[in-house]
């Protein structure tokens, strides 16, 4: 299978977190070590309220994670990740290619995040502003 | 006869994720962009209709799944809170 790019991300346990941050991000990176992906973001997205309860929990700690990884192993991925209990959920997002270098430069913050809030910046829009200046 | 009524014409809404008048390719909506996306829900928390959102047929469907994508991560209600 090919390798794609992903976009991963954790709700950690609030708890857990609080106690021993260090512990619960390299769970994260021990994850995606243990099947040979390759990270290219991991960082705290945000601290936010659940929009329902999980697991009890009402607050969430929102971990955004950028891998490559071959396909085949995103099975073996989504049931470790299933099974730790520091997570309390997860989600993986196969990335369209043409826009994989985009996001990851912007979650590594290197765009910045107004430019592209919905969709990036593609060729087709940059030849219609051309056409209206000539015009 | 019945008496027709006269039909009523309405500006057609303009779709919203359009950039400069074109869709951008690959149109991708990021499901982590709440505030974005719950201009696209009601008050039940429900997806609002084509009609109200004035989405075309492939933007509508990306925003659908982007607001199912926030709300297995929890950044949206499934139910909204009594």
């Amino acid at each position: 299978m090919p390798v794609n790019t992903y976009e991963g991300l954790f709700i950690l346990d609030p708890n857990e977190y609080a106690r021993d941050p260090a512990a619960v991000v390299g769970e994260v990176e021990k994850l995606f070590q243990q099947h040979g992906a390759e990270l290219l973001v991991s960082r705290l997205w945000e601290e936010r309220k659940l929009a329902y309860p999980i697991k009890k929990h009402t607050k969430g700690v929102y971990w955004l994670t950028y891998f490559r990884v071959d396909g085949s192993k995103m099975s073996e991925l989504n049931r470790e990740a299933r099974l730790n209990e520091r997570f309390l959920r997860h989600m993986f997002i196969k990335i369209d290619p043409r826009i994989a270098d985009h996001l990851v430069a912007l979650a590594r913050g290197e765009v910045p995040p107004e430019e592209a809030p919905t969709g990036p910046e593609l060729p087709e829009t940059q030849e219609a502003t051309a056409a209206e200046e000539e015009a | 006869m019945a008496k027709r009524r006269k039909p009523t014409y309405r500006a057609k809404k303009k779709d919203p994720l359009l950039v400069d008048g074109k869709r951008p390719r690959p149109l991708y909506v990021d499901y982590k962009d709440v505030e974005f996306l719950s201009r696209f829900i009601n008050r039940q928390a429900k997806i609002i209709g084509r009609r109200k959102s004035g989405c075309s047929a492939v933007s509508q469907r990306a925003i659908a799944r982007a607001i199912k994508r926030a709300r297995i991560m929890a950044l949206l209600p499934f139910v909204p809170e009594s």
